[in-house]
């Protein structure tokens, strides 16, 4: 006779109740689960007698073989050379993961390009650069999307954390402002955008 | 899973650092049985599962000293033998899957066929168990390696799920999913092997 399952949701639990890895709060409600299912004591029976045909099943390896190990392997340590850094992060690092971090900064990136464009050509207000966290005394910045709006900017940083701008190369039809915070020394630099009538650039 | 003393762990590591070269095999020793059994989970051959348990062990005592500490040392060296066994699958291609019908390699096999010719006991009981024990390997190796892996981990070396979660890179939900639909899924088919 078949007998009625009780639902996946509860029958995972009863999954995990047996491998002793529900939280204690969680390990009572199941039981009192099953005082009351029929269904789900003959699952749980059916879970431990599978879990001790495979525990039945290992594989046996030979003593002496395993034993060897120990020497080859300190053979093999005595000629290995000092770990690339690469083999040492792979060891750490799965690929799954990597793949999945490499996706999650390059949508980001896309999200703030595409952002950033978007309020460039509505004609809101600005892209910016603090530069608070200027650490050289000169170097040059690119503010904004190549070929549209964007200037590159030389900046001379002088004592008492004043900047200078210069060389200053943006195209037609944008332009830049530059301020500087008396209290904290910190500088802005924004571009302004076209005119809102003018729209986004072919 | 033969639980070791992850304290007598951290000794043997300090003395190895210092230079004491018996500690060496002393923490493989410790360690091999684990080690050969995960590798062998994931490529179904003894030869390779030695090989990729020696690379994971160099590794490791390669890089003990970057060692932070955050898991045990046992599930670290896990992690890393699982990583290389899956590096050598990758390069040779093969797992498990495709050993199915092949005895030859199964280090189960001669073992127990040894067990048996020690014992000198009525074979009847033992031949049953046996083949019973080779049909739950067979249905394991049919399922796929997701699954296997999970199921082998949890219920022949006895990881925690956060272990399990450790080694494969995953959350612990997850281990806690593939679970169950790998037991439902083993449990399938062993019903049609009538075990």
């Amino acid at each position: 006779m078949t007998r009625e399952k009780c639902t996946n949701s509860i029958r995972r639990l009863l999954s995990a109740y047996a491998d002793g890895e529900l939280p204690p709060g969680r390990a009572v409600s199941v039981e009192r689960h099953l005082e009351q299912c029929v269904s789900c004591r003959a699952e749980l029976a059916d879970i431990n007698s599978l879990k001790a045909a495979v525990a039945a099943a290992q594989p046996q390896f030979d003593d002496a073989k395993l034993k060897s190990l120990a020497t080859k392997v300190r053979v093999a340590y005595e000629k290995s050379p000092e770990p690339r850094f690469s083999e040492v992060v792979g060891s750490y690092v799965s690929f799954t993961r990597v793949r999945y971090a490499i996706g999650a900064v390059a949508a980001l990136l896309l999200v703030a390009f595409l952002s950033f464009n978007w309020g460039f050509h509505r004609g809101s207000s600005t892209a910016g650069v603090i530069l608070n966290n200027l650490t050289s005394d000169s170097g040059a910045i690119t503010i904004g999307p190549e070929g549209d709006n964007y200037a590159v900017i030389r900046i001379t940083r002088r004592p008492e954390n004043d900047v200078t701008v210069s060389n200053v190369e943006t195209p037609k039809g944008t332009d830049y402002t530059v301020t500087v915070d008396p209290d904290t020394g910190t500088t802005v630099i924004r571009l302004t955008s076209r005119p809102p009538d003018e729209g986004p650039k072919k | 899973m033969e639980r070791v003393n992850e304290g007598s762990d951290a000794e043997l590591i300090k003395r190895f650092l210092k230079g004491d070269r018996e500690a060496l095999s002393e923490l493989v020793d410790r360690h091999s049985k684990t080690a050969v059994r995960i590798a062998y989970t994931v490529l179904g051959n003894e030869a390779d599962a030695y090989d990729a348990a020696q690379d994971a062990f160099v590794k490791v005592l390669r890089n003990l000293e970057r060692f932070s500490g955050r898991s045990s040392f046992s599930t670290w060296l896990y992690r890393i033998v699982y990583n290389a066994a899956m590096d050598i699958g990758r390069k040779r291609r093969h797992f498990v899957q495709h050993k199915v019908d092949d005895d030859s390699d199964d280090p189960d096999v001669e073992a127990e066929a040894q067990n048996m010719r020690e014992d000198g006991k009525e074979p009847m009981e033992q031949m049953l168990r046996q083949e019973r024990a080779k049909s739950v390997r067979k249905c394991l190796e049919l399922l796929p390696q997701k699954y296997s892996v999970v199921i082998r981990f949890k219920d022949i070396e006895g990881l925690s799920y956060e272990e399990i979660a450790t080694i494969l890179g995953t959350t612990k939900g997850n281990v806690m999913s593939r679970l169950f639909y790998g037991r439902e899924k083993l449990r399938a088919l062993l019903e049609k092997e009538k075990i």
